[in-house]
């Protein structure tokens, strides 16, 4: 099981790893040490509002405000781990606080994708891979970041996206509902940010839990109304 | 600043919405509709992490993030798996970067 953790969490580590890279390098360059940065990677762990800190203190922005924009920006993991608890089974609470340290955009959607989640070695495993990935590019990034080619960091860059694809199109293929589902939320996103409505992070949640809710309320509807005529039929 | 402290309240903002949700409801006293509310959360995530954001995997050239995404779902839909897909895309960005 701990073998298909790690096989499971490869493509995460491929995506991870360069951009821990150039976040170490970012880092670096905004005279964060090394200690500094790699201490942020192992305990916030969050790529998106990691890149923000470092940029927010080289323009001098202060903690307060920086650790504001970071709650805004992961608040999004709330309906995240929301949707993982409801796949989780068996698995003993004991593991509940790593599961969900450990709980990122990617990791989530690979594990979100699987039909049930009763295995705590499998599930710590990949994610602790993913973590792994995440830190040691981070370290990298430090020591030898200059060294690797642009070339191969830029267009690592839509690996994680290519990730994203890959996990979706499977469940278009099963059914329609997750075709309308993922399409509407991506473009509700888009138009959003499109026309300046939001930032990114509030269009996110916005776009996921509008479209999310109508879903839930549309499909409810229906199905109650067919136990309806069912129990009409049985009268 | 000191960064201690800093990466310390990153970290509690973070760790909050992550862990949380594990302690806040028993799944089985779910109406249905939250329950379908939370079993379609994954499909609007993935949907809303593609869009916009993925249009700018290769930073600030969209046209490539697209052929790139439009290769991987192709893939996707013929070969299956997550690794090949992957790959492809990469590959696509690699030789547009190389030669535009």
């Amino acid at each position: 099981m701990i073998k298909k953790g790690f096989t499971d969490a490869i493509p995460v580590m491929l995506g991870y790893f360069p951009i821990a890279i150039t976040f170490g390098i970012l880092a670096k360059t905004s005279g964060v040490d090394i200690f500094n940065g790699v201490f942020m990677s192992t305990f916030v762990y969050a790529g998106a509002s990691q890149f923000m800190a470092v940029s927010m203190i080289s323009s001098q922005i202060g903690a307060l405000s920086i650790i504001l924009a970071t709650f805004l920006m992961n608040f999004r993991h709330l309906v995240m781990s929301a949707s993982i608890k409801v796949k989780l089974g068996k698995i003993n609470k004991k593991y509940y606080p790593i599961i969900g340290f450990l709980l990122t955009d990617e990791t989530f959607s690979v594990l979100s994708m699987k039909k049930d989640l009763n295995n705590h070695k499998y599930l710590l495993s990949f994610q602790f891979f993913c973590y792994l990935s995440w830190v040691l590019g981070t370290v990298t990034g430090y020591l030898t970041g200059m060294f690797i080619p642009v070339i191969i960091v830029s267009s690592l860059g839509i690996a994680l996206y290519a990730l994203f694809i890959a996990l979706i199109i499977p469940s278009w293929k099963k059914h329609n509902k997750a075709i309308i589902l993922s399409v509407s939320a991506g473009i509700l996103n888009l138009l959003i940010q499109k026309f300046n409505l939001l930032n990114g992070s509030f269009s996110f949640i916005l776009s996921v839990i509008l479209i999310s809710i109508i879903g839930a309320v549309f499909t409810n509807d229906k199905k109650s109304k067919e136990i309806l005529k069912i129990k009409r039929g049985a009268k | 600043m000191n960064m201690k402290l800093l990466i310390i309240g990153m970290a509690t903002v973070t760790i909050i919405p992550r862990v949380l949700p594990f302690y806040m409801f028993d799944i089985n006293k779910l109406p249905k509709v939250v329950k379908n509310f939370l079993e379609y959360i994954p499909y609007t995530v993935l949907g809303a992490l593609i869009l916009p954001s993925g249009l700018n995997g290769i930073v600030n050239e969209p046209i490539i993030s697209i052929v790139c995404l439009v290769v991987a779902a192709v893939v996707a839909c013929f070969e299956g798996g997550i690794v090949f897909p992957i790959m492809s895309a990469v590959l696509t960005a690699i030789f547009f970067n190389l030669f535009f």
